[in-house]
């Protein structure tokens, strides 16, 4: 090899080196397929490259892949020697593994080999003021099995960007004006009034003698905006939106605000509470996007929600539920550590381990000084 | 193809102008100049990206625009590879910088979005910077290894700077490291975000594709060292290549429908 020590080299039997050569033309043959599989998988979508790299032929192929790491780290002893090398090949030893142990024929081992029983994936609906266990398949619906432990969704809200609305004003004959809702605009109005100008947006306007049963709501809009009379008095109050059973009235005008419809959701809040009646815990968590809850060998993400209309004894009534991505964490550790190592001995082997040289090689002073 | 006229667009353009100025003045010898005017147009871009923050109120890495806009800051990674590295060629820097500011000065668009939920954490902007320096480090290997191709001798004119077929070597090995950090920080990303450290989203292929095409170069050179260059540096190219259809092909093209979608 090129970058062998020569005296090694000149020692080593030449079927070694052949079979080291061989090797590693395997390495790079594995590469290639393992490419061409991918590009293969890019072009067919997520969901069948899914199944073609779990498939049976490609369980083989990983295990074969698996073998060549073991292999080689035998037989170059340099990949042992060298602390970048050993953990950059420690590290894909590792993710492999770990991949391995997290696929669903991992899952289908652990039952056999080790009595766990886990769920690999599925999903868990939640209505609002319920508990559910039951994980199901996504699309088809099919249940999948029941968590050890219970899941009771106590509220789920969105957050959104706002975008400012319109400010709707009518007088007693009839007459009507619309501005944006943005702070700093004015709006000039008849006698006896002059002129209105809107002070402040509010997002989340609270009323601190109203009741609500959300009050981590964020969508509570209203306009804070003062009025001012020909005679120079002026008066400061709040509009609400114009769907809200109280308008704003002051004399004969009528003030609403129209808040943006196309606002875009920032995130997603699913307030949950663990039951686990066989360990006698109970605990809260809130949950939004890339922020899971893990809980015995399982994370919940925030992956959806929606809404149904429910007929009660009172009437209608509107009722949200949460869904969930059930994911095991079966053999993340094993992918993280060797994620770790993988970069580790990246930045060591290319980067860090050249700098001392570096600075060996600028201080050195020459044999001989030039006159 | 746009012409943007605001305050953005005319500090993209103005430093498209820098570049090109700078590459035009070290094409004809005065190379000090040209780099002086080369960071000229780095601090042009650098004001265009902060201006880009400031207006969108987060990170601006989001679409093609922004990405493209980053990877004009590659003023200090040339600079590093001449003085640490000795590996020349910064009058192809220059050019570099004119080719990913002209698609954002011209051709993406800079409307301004909000940030879905799954783009707020912390991961966000590490991954994406990460990436985008290991593609521009990535095209100045592609740079050294065309012109270990194409010129005689495969060496520069100046005796203080390597072969480029060394450069090819040394630069790669400068931005690997970043294209595995960028799909590792993806991985582990995507496991908080969608629950699964590994999707076999498009993207996510493509961008195992180009590592595997920048692994089996190094593999390859273990094995060759400098005896095969000029294959070295085919491999180098099409490694390039797979980094081009991932940043590209993979967001702007319908067929790679997945959930990288939004970066289009």
């Amino acid at each position: 090899m090129a970058n062998d020590v020569p005296g090694v080299q000149a020692q080593a039997a030449p079927r070694w080196l052949k079979f080291r050569r061989i090797l590693l033309w395997v390495m790079l043959a594995f590469f290639l397929a393992l490419m061409t599989l991918s590009v293969r998988g890019a072009f067919v979508g997520s969901e069948r490259a899914g199944v073609l790299f779990n498939s049976a032929l490609l369980v083989i192929f990983w295990v074969l892949f698996l073998g060549l790491f073991v292999v080689g780290l035998v037989v170059f002893r340099g990949l042992v020697r060298k602390p970048g090398l050993l953990m950059i090949h420690l590290g894909c030893v590792c993710v492999l593994l770990g991949a391995m142990w997290s696929s669903e024929k991992g899952h289908f081992l652990q039952k056999k080999l080790l009595g766990i029983d886990k769920i690999p994936q599925g999903y868990l609906a939640i209505q609002e003021g319920t508990l559910n266990n039951h994980v199901e398949a996504e699309g088809t619906g099919e249940p999948l099995g029941d968590l050890p432990f219970y899941i009771y969704l106590d509220d789920f809200w969105m957050e959104y960007y706002w975008r400012p609305g319109t400010l709707h004003v009518r007088d007693g004959q009839g007459q009507s004006w619309e501005i944006p809702a943005e702070v700093g605009r004015t709006l000039e109005l008849p006698e006896p009034m002059r002129r209105l100008r809107v002070l402040r947006t509010l997002t989340n306007l609270k009323v601190t003698d109203r009741v609500t049963d959300r009050p981590w709501d964020n969508v509570n809009p209203a306009l804070d905006i003062e009025i001012e009379w020909a005679d120079g008095t002026r008066k400061r109050t709040y509009v609400l939106p114009t769907d809200m059973p109280h308008p704003t009235n002051i004399e004969d005008f009528e003030f609403g605000y129209v808040p943006n419809e196309n606002i875009m959701p920032k995130d997603y809040f699913s307030d949950l509470v663990v039951l686990d009646y066989r360990n006698n815990t109970q605990f809260s968590k809130v949950i939004e996007v890339n922020k899971p809850l893990h809980y015995k060998g399982y994370h919940f993400y925030q992956s959806s929600y929606g809404s149904e209309i429910r007929q009660t004894t009172h009437g209608s009534q509107r009722v949200w539920y949460t869904v969930l991505n059930v994911v095991s964490d079966s053999g993340l550790q094993m992918v993280f550590a060797g994620y770790i190592l993988l970069c580790a001995g990246v930045f060591w082997h290319c980067w860090l381990r050249h700098i001392p040289a570096y600075f060996v090689k600028r201080n050195a002073k020459p044999l001989i000084q030039a006159d | 193809m746009e012409i943007k006229t605001t305050v953005q667009g005319y500090l993209i353009y103005a430093a498209i102008a820098a570049h090109l100025l700078a590459f035009m003045v070290s094409v004809v010898g005065l190379k000090k100049s040209g780099r002086a005017i080369y960071a000229v147009g780095f601090a042009l871009v650098v004001i265009a990206f902060g201006y880009r923050w400031y207006h969108v109120q987060h990170v601006p890495l989001q679409n093609l625009f922004e990405v493209f806009l980053c990877m004009g800051m590659f003023f200090p990674l040339s600079v590093f590879c001449r003085r640490f590295l000795r590996v020349g060629a910064e009058t192809a820097d220059m050019m570099i910088g004119v080719i990913v500011l002209i698609p954002a000065g011209f051709i993406f668009s800079a409307e301004p979005r909000q940030l879905p939920p799954a783009l707020q954490s912390w991961l966000f902007a590490p991954h994406v910077f990460v990436y985008m320096f290991s593609y521009v480090l990535m095209a100045k290997a592609t740079v050294q290894a065309a012109a270990q191709l194409f010129i005689r001798n495969g060496k520069p004119s100046d005796p203080e700077l390597v072969s480029y077929e060394l450069g090819t070597y040394r630069v790669i090995c400068l931005g690997f490291p970043l294209l595995t950090l960028g799909l590792i920080l993806g991985s582990y990303w995507g496991k908080w975000a969608w629950g699964d450290f590994w999707g076999w989203d498009p993207k996510e292929l493509w961008s195992l594709v180009s590592w595997l095409a920048y692994l089996g170069y190094l593999h390859f050179r273990y094995m060759h060292g400098k005896k095969h260059s000029n294959i070295n540096s085919i491999l180098a190219i099409i490694a390039m290549v797979t980094i081009v259809i991932t940043l590209l092909w993979v967001n702007l093209a319908k067929i790679f429908a997945g959930m990288h979608s939004y970066a289009s």
